[in-house]
């Protein structure tokens, strides 16, 4: 795959403290890409670097090889989509009116804009002849971020960057709307770069992870390498709780049996990591066959959660 | 009280819409020409968070000078009338439009600004679409309370010949007419409400509709005072002003009257109660004010006071014009017949009773009455204190009384003597004669049309029509002429009018 995004040596300084140490960082073109760390670890910094709301103290970012602090500013900033953590839509401003918004700053007309953004609103499940003339306060937290995302996605952008989006709702709306930016993903293949401090969210929607803390980039990696290898300690201490909710302590601790028709076809075969939720939503419907060797059941799944 | 209050509601109706228009005009000129510098400002600093508040200081700090004092200070600058009184409202409104436009533009929550900024949005969008929508009802709210300061503010217009509603309350202080003051400062409050309401209707309304009634309002207001300049501008335009009261807004119209018949081409402005003495003499020697009939007396002691003052006032009026043309280069026409001065007054029952005619009548029998005097004559050397000496006054009692309570204790019998001025209206409502100065104390104040001579050069009509007045007017008829305005509310220039007819002087 093509490198679109690269950071090379990056610095972000605030009075004399690192916000970001030395970041080199390629992000493939259609990734989703996760920057994961706790409050204060770069990730938001690193992300607003991408559309040069933060400038970088020392370093260089590209894109598509050429130095991104030499575009035209509006221009480029057009053509990213954003989700804000605190959604921020405009009050003053209807649903329609805040989705066009990116629209009409590259000068598209409300009317030339309504139906692209009425395509989109059923698309994250929000019914446009209800929604369209509403204004932002009359929306739940996860309809109002639905329309947020609506609007990063609305001018078609090359990027879209995410900052914690979620991570003010409610963790049933949380896991809708992480079900939707995957769906989304798979079908509009963007590149999206989404920060979270939430390690599970990162696992669940990462095609890769970036692991940051004190500004420093401490690991990047499938979310598999991540919680089987991590590259230090800090890092296991992170996913430790991931790693304990996974398939592969299922295997370690002996909650299984060796299969002896690899080939059933009632079995579901998983060939990834996945966690013990995920586990347990497939086994509503058939046993499944982990690496084509391992049988797990319903009854090694409870077994295996009575003892842990 | 209310009786009299609706009683000058008929009578003075025209009068009441024409204060009010001032008023209004007065208000919203000042208001909007502060919006528009105040939210100006507010934007040009919204991103500059040292010079914004730094604006901040300066703008409370303007607040809190009085605003006499601002009118004061502003008229060796501009002059008086409506420029410097919607300066000085101008100055009042800036701080609460600035304050709150200020604190609604960066008070945004930055998160709405930094996403504005993130979708690449330009300057002029993110400023009208979204930071002045957000900010709209802020300032808004800022707009209304500079609305109600400046009406209130507004009628100390009237001090310096700006009109007004402060006009009623003016003359009600000076008259001592309850009723005139109430009903200036009712009005006053009233319009307050109704624009503080009106703005927060506006608060309700889109931020796009507020922008088209906002146009619509100033477009129509420049299309008036355009077609009203236009107008004025067409025609020959001599400027007639006066003090507060019925008595120069009388002679004002009596003015109008013989210059408009005399030379129909001319066109003549009256500016009643344009203020005291000394904001009159600034405007005439500004040349804001081309005409003004001022007493000999008020040149002589106020103006350019002198050491000696005749008591013939011949010879005062020939002191006043001489002393007027030296040092102001200003015309003083001749001096009608009657005097306005102090006096001293009795009921014509008791002059009758104790055959009183003149002060030295009444200082035989001083010793049995007590009298009431306004505490400025009571104090003043050429008032009591000096005629106390020169005839030998002994009244048993004296009270120092508001000017227009010791009329009305006089009336209801409470006392036997009161001072007063000769042509006092309410000499003829309480049934009081004034008794004659005998020994001519008094200096005398003989009132006589006060012209800016560059008009006299150019319209050598207006000469020969105001001296058609010269020894004309007795104080028996300028009582009268008061008392039909003041006590029966009649108009100033009907009453005017009415005179100059009686004694053909003007053609009906």
């Amino acid at each position: 795959m093509k490198s679109k995004l690269q950071f090379k040596h990056i610095y972000v300084t605030y009075n004399k403290v690192d916000a970001v140490h030395d970041l080199n960082l390629e992000i493939n073109s259609g990734e989703l890409f996760v920057l994961v760390g706790a409050s204060g670890c770069g990730k938001t910094t690193t992300l607003k670097m991408v559309n040069r709301l933060q400038t970088p103290t020392k370093g260089q970012i590209l894109y598509k090889n050429q130095d991104i602090s030499k575009f035209p500013l509006r221009k480029m900033r057009q053509n990213i989509g954003y989700v804000f953590q605190n959604i921020a839509l405009f009050p003053n401003m209807t649903i329609l009116e805040n989705a066009a918004i990116q629209l009409r700053a590259k000068n598209v007309s409300l009317s030339k804009a309504k139906p692209i953004v009425t395509r989109l609103m059923k698309k994250v499940g929000l019914d446009p002849k209800t929604y369209l003339n509403r204004m932002p306060s009359e929306l739940s937290g996860g309809q109002q971020q639905r329309v947020g995302t609506v609007r990063a996605l609305a001018a078609d952008p090359d990027i879209i960057l995410m900052d914690e989006p979620f991570s003010a709702l409610d963790p049933i709306s949380r896991e809708k709307l992480q079900d939707l930016v995957l769906n989304l993903y798979n079908e509009l293949h963007k590149t999206i770069i989404f920060v979270t401090h939430d390690m599970n969210e990162a696992i669940r929607l990462g095609t890769r992870i970036g692991v940051m803390e004190h500004g420093h980039l401490l690991q990047v990696g499938t979310a598999d390498d991540i919680v089987t290898h991590p590259a230090n300690k800090t890092v296991a201490a992170m996913f430790h709780n991931q790693r304990s909710a996974n398939i592969a302590d299922m295997i370690a601790g002996g909650f299984y049996k060796l299969v002896d028709h690899p080939n059933d076809q009632q079995y579901i075969r998983v060939d990834k990591g996945i966690s013990i939720p995920q586990l347990a939503e497939k086994l509503k419907s058939n046993p499944i066959i982990f690496e084509g060797k391992y049988l797990i059941t319903t009854k090694d799944l409870l077994s295996f959660i009575s003892e842990n | 009280m209310l009786n009299s209050i609706i009683h000058l509601f008929q009578s003075q109706s025209t009068n009441i819409i024409n204060a009010l228009e001032e008023h209004i005009l007065l208000s919203f000129v000042s208001v909007l020409i502060a919006a528009v510098i105040a939210i100006s400002l507010a934007i040009l600093f919204m991103n500059h968070r040292k010079l914004g508040n730094i604006m901040l200081q300066i703008a409370g700090i303007i607040q809190t000078i009085p605003s006499l004092a601002v009118l004061g200070a502003l008229i060796p600058l501009v002059g008086i009338g409506t420029v410097p009184a919607i300066i000085a409202l101008v100055l009042y409104a800036f701080m609460p439009i600035y304050q709150n436009t200020y604190s609604g533009l960066t008070n945004i929550d930055p998160s709405l600004l930094e996403a504005a900024e993130s979708f690449g949005l330009s300057k002029s969008f993110r400023l009208f679409k979204i930071r002045l929508p957000l900010a709209m009802s802020e300032i808004l709210s800022g707009l209304r309370v500079a609305m109600v300061t400046v009406i209130g503010t507004a009628t100390l217009a009237a001090l310096i010949g700006g009109g007004g509603l402060g006009t009623f309350i003016m003359q009600g202080i000076q008259n001592g007419n309850n009723a005139e003051l109430l009903l200036g400062a009712i009005l006053s409050a009233l319009l307050a409400i109704v624009f503080s309401w009106l703005l927060n209707e506006l608060s309700k309304v889109s931020f796009k509709k507020l922008i088209v009634i906002v146009s619509a309002i100033l477009a129509l207001g420049v299309g008036f005072f355009t077609v009203q300049h236009i107008m004025q501008s067409s025609e020959q335009t001599i400027t007639v002003a006066g003090k507060l009261g019925s008595e120069p807004e009388v002679l004002m119209n009596m003015y109008k009257e013989l210059i408009e018949n005399e030379d129909p081409k001319l066109k003549v402005q009256t500016k009643p109660n344009f203020g005291n003495t000394n904001f009159l003499f600034k405007a005439i020697k500004n040349k804001q004010v081309d005409i003004y009939p001022e007493f000999t007396g008020t040149v002589l002691e106020t103006l350019h006071p002198q050491k000696v003052v005749s008591h013939q006032p011949g010879i005062a009026y020939n002191d006043a014009k001489n002393i007027l043309k030296r040092k102001d280069n200003l015309d003083y026409l001749k001096p009608m017949s009657y005097q306005n001065r102090y006096t001293i007054a009795v009921r014509r029952g008791f002059a009758k009773k104790h055959h009183l005619k003149t002060i030295s009548d009444l200082a035989k029998i001083s010793s049995k009455y007590s009298a009431a005097f306004d505490s400025d004559f009571y104090q003043q050397h050429d008032g009591y204190q000096g005629l106390k000496k020169k005839y030998n006054l002994h009244f048993v009692k004296i009270k120092v009384m508001e000017p227009n309570l010791r009329y009305e204790a006089i009336a209801h019998n409470q006392i036997s003597v009161v001072d007063g001025y000769t042509t006092d209206p309410q000499l003829k409502a309480d049934n009081l004669v004034s008794l004659k100065d005998d020994e001519s104390f008094f200096p005398p104040y003989q009132g006589a049309p006060l012209v800016n001579p560059e008009i006299l050069n150019k319209y050598p009509a207006i000469k020969t029509a105001l001296n058609k007045l010269a020894g004309k007017i007795t104080e028996k008829d300028m009582i009268n002429m008061n008392y039909e305005v003041t006590i029966k509310h009649e108009k100033a220039s009907t009453v005017a009018r009415r005179y100059l007819i009686k004694n053909k002087l003007i053609k009906k």
